[in-house]
């Protein structure tokens, strides 16, 4: 499971949030602090866009 | 001569959120309780350092507004969790350590204190949880 920040106190919003050890997410996610995204919209787990080189003509 | 200048300015975090613009005083404090370890033929009392039972206590201005002060802390009590203190907003660094207590237990919160024409403040203490010091530029 991955979490994005909701507000800016925990991070600018939007970006991945990644708990330390003893953070209790659960407070976290009812405060409105972050929000619960499954791991695939994860910005920090969504892999890079391939990258697409045009074949050269010759 | 060597010189020391040391603005309080430090930067608070609880669970993750940034309390700094709430915070108006923090006091960490490291503690091993001492066991007597004096035996005979001892002369004088000897101690050795008991279990680490460490003490973070903060000033919050209390706000009921989302993602302050009240709203941080409530789902907290009763509940351990992660804080952390330094000396000032700078990264982590030698000069600047970040000291954390993790697995720190909030016993109580007090949800009014509320006075005739002064600002409402609370005072809130975490108890125990393990100590470590983070100096690592993130």
């Amino acid at each position: 499971m991955a979490w994005i920040s909701k507000h800016r106190r925990i991070g600018p919003v939007g970006s991945p949030f990644v708990p330390n050890a003893g953070v209790n997410v659960d407070a976290l996610e009812r405060a409105g602090f972050i929000e619960r995204v499954p791991d695939e919209q994860s910005p920090q787990t969504k892999p890079a866009a391939r990258k697409v080189t045009a074949k050269r003509k010759d | 001569m060597a010189k020391s200048f040391y603005l309080s300015n430090p930067k608070v975090t609880v669970n993750s959120v940034d309390l700094q613009d709430q915070t108006t005083a923090a006091t960490l404090t490291l503690r091993f309780p001492p066991q007597r370890t004096t035996t005979f033929g001892d002369t004088a009392e000897t101690y050795g350092a008991g279990l680490g039972d460490h003490e973070l206590t903060l000033t919050l201005f209390m706000s009921y507004e989302a993602s302050e002060t009240y709203a941080t802390l409530k789902d907290l009590v009763g509940a351990t969790t992660t804080v952390r203190v330094q000396p000032t907003s700078a990264v982590d660094s030698a000069t600047n350590p970040g000291f954390i207590l993790t697995g720190t237990y909030l016993a109580e919160l007090p949800v009014l204190n509320a006075q005739l024409g002064e600002l409402s403040s609370i005072d809130v203490t975490f108890q125990g949880g393990s100590y470590s010091v983070d100096v690592t530029n993130p």
